[in-house]
């Protein structure tokens, strides 16, 4: 599977979780044991509404720490999540 | 944060929050203002605490759950932990 | 004798569905659902749950305390969370059923409240049954 995670800016390691199995690389190479922790968590955003639409799921979830994040989105029936490395934005949020 | 204080963030502070909701550890609404709904108090705090345990040596993270029709940011903050939703821009 | 089939596979799905649900909420040790005398509809539960808690006079119990609640003049009773030392049971009144969750008191409590509205169509479907008998 081509996974074009190496063309993301700051990437520090991604899995990819499909119904058959999961890929990944960088930190997070072999570490499918939190795969289920991110599961746990991805149901759980699934379930907080975010409008007045039921029918709207999630576009992007990041978890962020003050140095990386996680970035996790969903298409096709494949959860793709990335670690990256985090720089604050100078300006603060206005 | 009073609900008072809540109501002070909704009205004055940054524009576009929408909704604010505060949960204690046991996952139970303390408030919730705004477009939040009590129901949510349990998976805000349930998704904080499994974020938190992803890296349990750090501080917990914030999260950030965006959608076309509004997002919410979450952080566990001692026992509390608090969401803020926001409207699109 | 087609209603009896339906309802047995409809059975296997359910423990299938809810074994699922339980073991996606940290700390739940079991899902009870009864009807208003606590007579069980159906159950799943880990290894961990305490035994008495499966037994039939122990939902008798809530089941008895959620209709006196529901006698205090305060319109009925919704839900009873009840706090133990190592366990916490939390109960919701979804007439005709009542569904009891037993999990440790780590659990958030905020999580089981809301469990009702996490699986409203199966229980809509359980409902029936218990409504048609």
């Amino acid at each position: 599977m081509a996974v074009p995670f190496d063309r993301i800016p700051d990437s520090l390691g991604y899995l990819v979780l499909t119904e058959d199995g999961a890929v990944s690389g960088g930190d997070l190479e072999n570490k499918e044991d939190v795969a289920n922790q991110f599961m746990n968590i991805i149901q759980t955003a699934l379930r907080i509404p975010l409008s007045s639409s039921k029918k709207d799921k999630f576009k992007k979830l990041s978890i962020v720490w003050d140095n990386f994040m996680y970035v996790i989105t969903i298409s096709a029936h494949k959860i793709y999540i990335c670690k990256r490395r985090f720089i604050p934005p100078d300006a603060a949020m206005a | 944060m009073s609900t008072k204080e809540m109501d002070a963030l909704l009205r004055f502070r940054l524009p576009g929050i929408a909704g604010v909701i505060c949960t204690d550890e046991h996952g139970l609404c303390l408030g919730a203002k705004g477009v939040a709904t009590r129901e949510t108090s349990g998976h805000i705090a349930n998704i904080a605490e499994s974020a938190a345990r992803l890296n349990p040596n750090l501080p917990p993270p914030v999260i950030a759950i965006e959608s076309e029709g509004g997002s919410i940011l979450i952080k566990k903050e001692g026992t509390i932990t608090m969401g803020i939703y926001k409207s699109p821009n | 004798m087609k209603v009896e089939i339906g309802v047995t596979m409809a059975t296997e799905e359910l423990k299938v569905y809810f074994t699922r649900l339980m073991k996606s909420v940290e700390g739940l040790m079991a899902i009870v659902i009864t009807d208003r005398d606590g007579v069980p509809v159906f159950k799943v539960a880990t290894d961990q749950a305490p035994d008495q808690v499966l037994k039939h006079n122990f939902l008798g119990t809530f089941g008895l305390a959620a209709s006196q609640a529901s006698k205090l003049g305060m319109s009925s009773n919704k839900s009873i969370v009840c706090f133990y030392e190592h366990y916490q049971v939390v109960q919701i009144n979804k007439s005709p059923l009542l569904l009891t969750f037993i999990a440790s008191s780590e659990t958030s409590t905020g999580l089981l409240l809301d469990m009702d509205n996490t699986f409203t169509d199966a229980l809509d479907d359980l409902g029936r049954v218990v409504g048609t008998t």
